[in-house]
């Protein structure tokens, strides 16, 4: 267990019905749990494809310091999701809260269930957008690429191709 | 809520199945020059309301014959009319929202509106199902597969068995580490893993083919999609194993969601059905709905044959297959020598199966499906360029 802080960046995103409210119990309970929120995104709401039922999603990004290690990070915000999706008020309604690790410094891990950074977050709207607004110039480790340039390049992509990816 | 689309020549029994009056079937029977859905459990006085509204637009729904007399809460409704008169019915049911309407009318809404999948790119290949159709081909590396596993136990025959299908035109390959035949016994993850993800690495040094992972263990389609997999191929539609919705996810790949019941163990040993049809599209129904919370929307749906099917059952799937295209996501199908092929052949053998697998397929071809899983490449190309020809003629 290293005592050193580490500068990460965490996902938030929620489509349980009392959204906002999710998104800051899930703010203080990191905070309660050794992950210091440092910088917080604004929020972005995105539409939910097919289902007229479903809420829209919300997303943002915070900047954390911490000194748990991946692992013991993962766990803590394993544990958060679950104590936030236990209150679920209808049957089959959303009940999601995701809690996804973007980077950890600018460590690699490839393990089942803790790739750092996260495998999909190029292709994400919802998680660039937000990061970018905090911190666009951090260099992805593996592309090695500012978030500002891997944003720029998925909405170049999304304007020249109108398929579902 | 599930809606069903009946087919004209299955109209009798599903009125006798609601329990109308037999002597209103001629009745029905004339007006079915149309569209049929059957809608399950709604409140009989909306059921009332729903009839008069069809009536009037110059079709009908049938129900069971206590309802006029208000001796039954519920009932199921058959609903027949021309797209016309669903049209003229939805747009009167805005200003009906009593008694469970309001979502009888958006479900008639989603069914009758203009039918358009979607298109998934996989791998730099774009798959538009919108017309088109593609073969999922199998390549088993298992020692006790039913057909060919225990000719390709070895990675490079079977990298060389990829190798031919690829050059004989399959669209993806589709790699098994663990067989699903009835009454196998489960691989451990790990051996399961040494079986794949070589032959995974040895393909993706030659070619860019799309590749989907057979499996439902979600460590095994970690493995797999770090190697360059890009679809996983779950029989268990993602229940079996709780941490394979995080893999897809996190991922972001294409998942095939197929119907089972039971495990493969004892899939076979006595499956029952109330309702055959109903029972599997409330599963993709629910599946759907749960995938979509965790933002999985590339979503193949197979309907299991064989997979804790009786024979008739299978054989009911492939006859009604355009009911699953409601949910406007591809279908995939896998008849390809099944047991229930060499039962209507009277016992044919499972390697002498080919010429069935080929008219089954055909079948669920016109009856919806985007994707075959076959076994047989080059055969099965030959059909789908016909098919396509005589329908784009």
């Amino acid at each position: 267990m290293g005592n050193r802080l580490k500068r990460v960046f965490i996902a938030i995103g929620s489509n349980l019905s009392d959204r906002e409210k999710n998104i800051k119990k899930a703010k203080s309970l990191m905070g309660k749990n050794g992950i210091k929120i440092v910088k917080t995104s604004s929020i972005i709401e995105t539409e939910p494809y097919g289902l007229k039922e479903q809420p829209f999603f919300l997303n943002c990004v915070v900047e954390c310091e911490t000194a748990l290690t991946p692992e013991e990070l993962l766990r803590v915000l394993q544990s958060i999701e679950k104590e936030l999706g236990r209150i679920r008020k209808v049957k089959w309604g959303p009940r999601t809260i995701d809690l996804d690790i973007i980077f950890y410094g600018n460590m690699v891990i490839n393990k089942i269930g803790l790739v750092i950074p996260h495998p999909d977050m190029q292709n994400r709207i919802f998680v660039l957008k937000p990061i970018c607004e905090i911190a666009p110039y951090f260099i992805h480790p593996v592309l090695r690429k500012t978030v500002k340039s891997i944003l720029k390049k998925l909405e170049e992509k999304n304007e020249n191709s109108n398929l579902e990816c | 809520m599930i809606v069903r689309k009946i087919k004209k020549n299955n109209l009798t029994e599903e009125l006798s199945l609601v329990g109308v009056d037999q002597r209103a079937f001629e009745h029905f029977l004339k007006k079915s020059e149309a569209i049929i859905i059957k809608i399950y459990d709604i409140d009989s006085r909306g059921a009332n309301i729903l009839k008069q509204e069809f009536l009037s637009a110059g079709g009908d729904v049938a129900v069971h014959s206590d309802v006029a007399s208000f001796k039954k809460e519920r009932t199921d409704c058959i609903i027949i009319g021309n797209a016309k008169a669903y049209r003229l019915v939805i747009e009167k049911l805005k200003n009906e929202p009593y008694f469970g309407l309001s979502k009888v009318r958006e479900k008639l809404e989603e069914v009758t509106k203009e039918k358009k999948f979607p298109i998934y790119k996989i791998r730099n290949n774009e798959f538009d199902f919108n017309g088109n159709f593609y073969l999922m081909a199998v390549l088993n590396i298992t020692p006790d597969s039913f057909s060919d596993g225990g000719k390709y136990i070895n990675t490079e025959s079977a990298v060389e068995r990829a190798k031919e299908m690829i050059d004989e035109g399959a669209d993806i390959i589709d790699i098994g580490g663990e067989s699903t035949r009835p009454g196998a016994e489960a691989v451990g993850e790990e051996e399961e893993i040494r079986r794949v993800i070589p032959v995974v690495s040895r393909i993706r040094e030659f070619s860019d083919v799309p590749i989907s992972v057979d499996t439902y263990k979600s460590k095994v389609a970690f493995e797999a999609i770090k190697c360059g997999a890009d679809i996983v191929n779950d029989i268990s539609g993602l229940q079996f194993d709780t941490e394979m919705i995080r893999v897809v996810k996190d991922f972001n790949v294409p998942v095939v969601v197929m119907h089972i019941k039971g495990t493969p163990k004892d899939m076979q040993k006595n499956p029952q059905y109330n309702d055959l049809m109903r029972e599997i599209l409330e599963y993709f129904e629910e599946r759907i709905k749960t995938l979509r919370e965790s933002r999985i929307e590339k979503v193949f749906i197979d309907p299991g044959i064989g997979f804790g099917k009786r024979y008739e059952d299978n054989l009911k799937i492939l006859n009604n297959l355009n009911e699953f295209t409601v949910f406007n996501l591809p279908v995939l199908v896998g008849s390809s020598r099944k047991s229930f092929i060499g039962t209507a052949l009277s016992g044919r053998d499972v390697n002498d199966r080919l010429y069935g697998s080929l008219a089954a397929g055909a079948i669920a071809l016109l009856n919806g499906a985007s994707i075959l899983r076959v076994h047989d490449v080059k055969p099965h190309k030959d059909l789908v360029k016909i098919i396509r020809a005589i329908l784009n003629g």
